[in-house]
């Protein structure tokens, strides 16, 4: 068993440290702690102060930290206790690493964890960091392998990032053709508190939360044209039960939650592709209205998208969707009463007061509508630090304050539908976004979260209505940012973020640029599955398994046959003596000129020969051999300096030669 | 132990060296190209596939598409690796030099001078024959190296190594880089020598007790005579020489009068091993000492001298009896 050199021990270290600090966020204390001292203790036995630990010493470490995972991890298994689990591994063993056969477990394992960080962090620098990881851990490998008498921790280094980076063009072609095939098995990511989003229940003040949040919601590139500001409604929940205090997105039995709607008479419909980010809920997003769920995707209660199973990571997928249309023109008995609900007692101001609008505008609900959201316009304003509301919100609001944002309005205008009889639910989602003109996308934000109402009309469907442009018309038309950068409550968890809604155009520009990148970053390597079909199409046709095996080859024998090349080529000038190298130039030079040195000729014979054909060199070529041999022969009369100093004298008069074929003019030349 | 080796494919392994060994004559000064040099993952190497595989599994299964760049990263470095050990061997000349004598049961020494590949480095380069014990060099800062490589000489006679291996793991040690040189290079064994009593059976033609003869020989002084190119050092006579009377060389009685013989047909052994190694302790004795001797074997007479030609002389008769020259 082969020990390993104390160089490769440092470097091992190296090794250690590259891999475990992405993970240093999330790593509970005492294992960061442990991480910390065991390099500690692996360099005083480094040194010589302290002894390899004993067997026992070993021993109770194991139990110590096992019985740390298990307290620590009890409830839950997933990716993160295993992490949890190879980094104390890898700490402990590095206490312990004095074979290679130790190194090699250590490095592999570190590999492995260096991977596991993409569960965790997906930035572009993440993806660069994980890059220098790989050079330093393939650098610890390399220096395993090295001469245990060369102590030397620059040259693994070297080498290590001459292979990697030989090794970036392979990684690139593998990574645009291999397929990418669903998972085999379920693995979820349990992240803790990481439920982010709307909300299932809508009490006046939760989408305020959101507009505190500059989080990323998701992005959407559309096919064709962009929709009007206007028209781009992103709906994501129903919330059609009211409780006298908030809106909820009905749940429990199924006589109580609506089923799937029927779309019709839509002339025109506008493909596009989401990129969702995260939240750990089920539901997504869908522009109004969309056609049908892609595949792994159910469009549920009142043509809202969900997924299977909650959304623990960046999600993309392409929709279709249709800006007029005629959604479910019959409603049945049940979806009725749901959309009618109300509960019993409460806000009977309210109630009171839309029955006499109801009969003033002669039953009509559109002028109903009309008549309400042309009071909203004349005294509400919109604002996102509403007073609270107390008992009766609706009747507060309406009758009170008078001041609310998106869910006040829409949860206003659906209670006073439903208390005359017209169906009627408020639409959560997002209302929308910024646009990257660079790439050509929609950013959407959390601040950009919205409600909205819809209100059934015999004969014609559900028809959307947003109280809120009545109140506040440039928060439908102008960007989230725009409106509200006035107001002090706008991202106020976030004050760092402020600083993105800067008018100057050039930061603008330059944010707008860094999205971009980012955007561009999600979009082809982190969901590079969603655009793989349709890249490989595009850049060879129809793709056929021969085509992918020769895409795959054809590269792989290029970089190959380059490097081989590379390698094996031999000649490459070696940095070594400047003396002799000093000399080899001169004598190609030389060569150049049509007088080779035979390999057989000293160099004072050399020069005799050489002063014959160019007589204007013959004291420096003298010279150079005079001191050449003084130096080989004589020991110190001269030193390697002063060789130097002939053979550049050679050169300099060298420079003033022409060849004596007219042919070669120019061939001395300097270099 | 190569994992080939731990697979108990070593009979395979086996066929496969001596298939390639009859590829190529045998040559003392080789080159060594992509004909010659066999490569497969090493049992590190593995592993890492081993590695590979679990880290695509966590791509697929987390969707993770860096996770997979990763691992699309780790397989280029791996399938480069393969050019990288190979590069590691080619173009290295191997010259196998000479074979030293040595003393049945202990090692021979073979002189190999390796030659690096112009303009490239070869590292961790790990030579051994076939039973020997392996030897490990670097040719990076020094172009040419010249080793001795030692194999364990049981037996006395011509001593065969058998193949040299070359081989190498470096840098990553992920794949194993080999080839087997048929060198040609053999070493003479000479038989163990073993501290024995001379026999002591006096007579003309006979064995003689070489113990008695010696004590007389280097005391008695006989005389001078004229010096002559070659003769030990330790027989001139210096102080004559400080008188400024010439070199002269010291005589004595025993190495003039009588000659000594180390005589297989008079030697007390019971074999034939352990007679020739009674027979070469004496010869190195009476060299050591000075004393001209002379070796009778059967079917071979070496005519007494001292020197170190003649105990060369003496040794190889000794190593060779017996066997085809």
């Amino acid at each position: 068993m082969r020990q390993i050199s104390r160089a490769a021990v440092i470097w091992q270290l190296i090794a250690f440290a590259a891999v475990v600090i992405p993970h240093l966020d999330w790593l509970p204390f005492w294992l960061i702690g442990l991480c910390l001292v065991t390099p500690a203790v692996r360099l005083m036995i480094h040194t010589g102060r302290w002894p390899l630990p004993h067997w026992s010493v070993k021993l109770v470490l194991v139990f110590a930290v096992a019985a740390g995972l298990l307290l620590g991890y009890s409830r839950d298994a997933g990716m993160q206790t295993t992490v949890a689990l190879l980094v104390a591994g890898l700490a402990l063993k590095l206490i312990e690493i004095y074979h290679r056969r130790d190194a090699l477990v250590l490095l592999y394992v570190a590999l492995f964890v260096c991977a596991t960080a993409f569960l965790f962090h997906q930035s572009i620098v993440m993806a660069f960091y994980a890059l220098a990881g790989v050079v330093l851990v393939v650098a610890a490998l390399n220096s395993i392998y090295q001469d245990p008498q060369r102590a030397d921790l620059v040259r693994p280094l070297k080498r290590s990032l001459r292979l990697v980076s030989l090794s970036v063009p392979l990684m690139l072609v593998l990574f645009v053709l291999f397929p990418r095939i669903g998972p085999l098995w379920s693995v979820p990511l349990n992240r803790q508190g990481a439920v982010s989003g709307l909300s299932g229940t809508m009490t006046p003040g939760d989408i305020s939360r959101l507009t505190k949040s500059d989080r990323l919601a998701f992005r959407v590139t559309f096919d064709g044209s962009i929709p009007d500001p206007t028209q781009r409604y992103w709906r994501s929940l129903i919330y059609a039960e009211f409780d006298g205090r908030s809106w909820k997105v009905p749940s429990g039995s199924e006589r109580r939650r609506p089923g799937g709607e029927v779309l019709t008479d839509y002339r025109s419909s506008l493909g596009y592709e989401v990129i969702y980010e995260p939240t750990n809920r089920n539901w997504l997003v869908a522009l109004d209205q969309p056609l049908a769920a892609p595949q792994g995707m159910r469009l549920g209660p009142g043509q809202t998208l969900s997924a299977l199973r909650p959304v623990d990571r960046r999600l993309s997928y392409r929709l279709r969707s249709a800006l007029d249309y005629r959604l479910q023109p019959e409603l049945n008995e049940r979806e009725r009463s749901v959309y009618l609900q109300l509960p019993s007692g409460g806000n009977r101001l309210s109630r009171d007061r839309a029955r006499q609008w109801w009969l003033e505008v002669g039953r009509e609900p559109e002028r109903f509508v009309a008549r309400v959201l042309e009071r909203f316009g004349r005294s509400f304003t919109y604002t996102l630090t509403p007073p609270a509301l107390g008992e009766n919100p609706i009747d507060r609001f309406l009758f009170e304050t008078q001041q609310g944002f998106c869910g006040h309005y829409a949860g206003a205008l659906t209670y006073l539908l439903r208390s005359v009889g017209v169906p009627a639910r408020v639409v959560g989602g997002y209302q929308g976004g910024e646009w990257n003109p660079y790439e050509r996308y929609l950013t959407v934000r959390q601040y950009d979260a919205h409600a909205w109402t819809e209100y059934w009309l015999e004969g014609r469907g559900w028809v959307r209505v947003d109280p809120t442009a009545a109140v506040s018309p440039e928060r439908i038309v102008e960007t989230t940012d725009r409106v509200f950068a006035g107001d002090p409550a706008f991202l106020a968890d976030t004050p760092l973020a402020r600083l993105r809604l800067s008018r100057n155009e050039w930061i603008i520009g330059l944010r707008r640029q860094a999205e971009a990148l980012n955007y561009n970053w999600h979009r082809w390597v982190l969901n590079y599955q969603g655009q793989q079909m349709q890249l490989l199409t595009r850049l060879m046709g129809q793709v056929s398994i021969p085509k992918m095996v020769l895409a795959l080859l054809l590269p792989f024998a290029l970089v190959m046959l380059l490097m081989a090349w590379n390698q094996l080529k031999g000649g490459r000038s070696r940095p070594g003596d400047p003396v002799e190298r000093a000399l080899q130039r001169l004598l190609s030079r030389l060569d150049r000129l049509g007088l080779p040195r035979r390999a057989d000729e000293t160099l004072q014979r050399y020069a005799v020969r050489v002063a014959r054909v160019y007589p204007e060199l013959e004291p420096d070529m003298l010279e150079l051999s005079r001191r050449d041999e003084a130096v080989r022969y004589a020991g110190k009369m001269y030193q390697k300096n002063d060789i130097l100093a002939a053979i550049q004298a050679c050169s300099r008069a060298l420079r003033g030669v022409r060849p004596i074929g007219s042919e070669m003019k120019g061939g001395g030349d300097g270099d | 132990m190569s994992w080939a080796e731990s697979f108990g494919i070593e009979r395979i392994s086996r066929s496969v060296r001596n298939w390639s060994l009859r590829r190529f004559p045998q040559r003392r000064r080789v080159t060594l190209t992509q004909n010659r040099i066999y490569i497969l993952p090493s049992a590190a190497g593995l592993g890492f596939i081993l590695l590979l595989l679990t880290l695509l599994l966590l791509a697929i299964n987390y969707e993770n598409n860096l996770a997979y760049g990763l691992t699309f990263l780790l397989v280029s470095l791996f399938i480069l690796s393969i050019i990288q050990t190979y590069a590691n061997l080619a173009g290295l000349e191997v010259n196998a030099l000479s074979g030293h004598p040595c003393y049945a049961g202990e090692h021979a020494g073979f002189t190999v001078e390796l030659r690096a590949a112009k303009g490239r480095d070869h590292e961790q380069l790990v030579l051994r024959w076939e039973n020997g014990t392996p030897l490990t060099l670097d040719l990076t800062d020094q172009r040419v190296a010249q080793v001795d490589l030692a194999c364990p000489a049981p037996r006395r006679g011509w001593l065969y190594p058998g193949a040299l291996k070359l081989e190498t793991h470096f840098p990553l040690g992920l794949f194993r880089a080999w080839t087997w040189l048929d060198t040609g290079l053999r070493a003479l064994v000479y038989p163990r020598p073993i501290p024995c009593r001379a026999p002591d059976t006096a007579g003309g033609d006979g064995a003689l007790d070489a113990r008695r003869r010696l004590v007389q020989g280097v005391e008695d002084f006989h005389g001078f005579s004229r010096y002559e190119n070659g003769v030990s050092l330790h027989q001139i006579a210096w102080k004559v020489y400080a008188r400024g009377q010439g070199l002269h060389v010291k005589q004595y009685a025993g190495t003039a009068s009588e000659e000594v013989w180390l005589d297989w047909a008079h030697w007390p052994a019971s074999n034939e091993e352990e007679r020739l190694s009674g027979i070469c302790y004496w010869a190195l004795e009476l060299t050591q000492r000075e004393q001209p001797y002379g070796l009778r074997l059967p079917g071979l007479t070496l005519a007494p001298a001292s020197g170190e030609s003649h105990r060369l002389r003496v040794m190889r008769a000794l190593a060779l009896f017996g066997q085809e020259q």
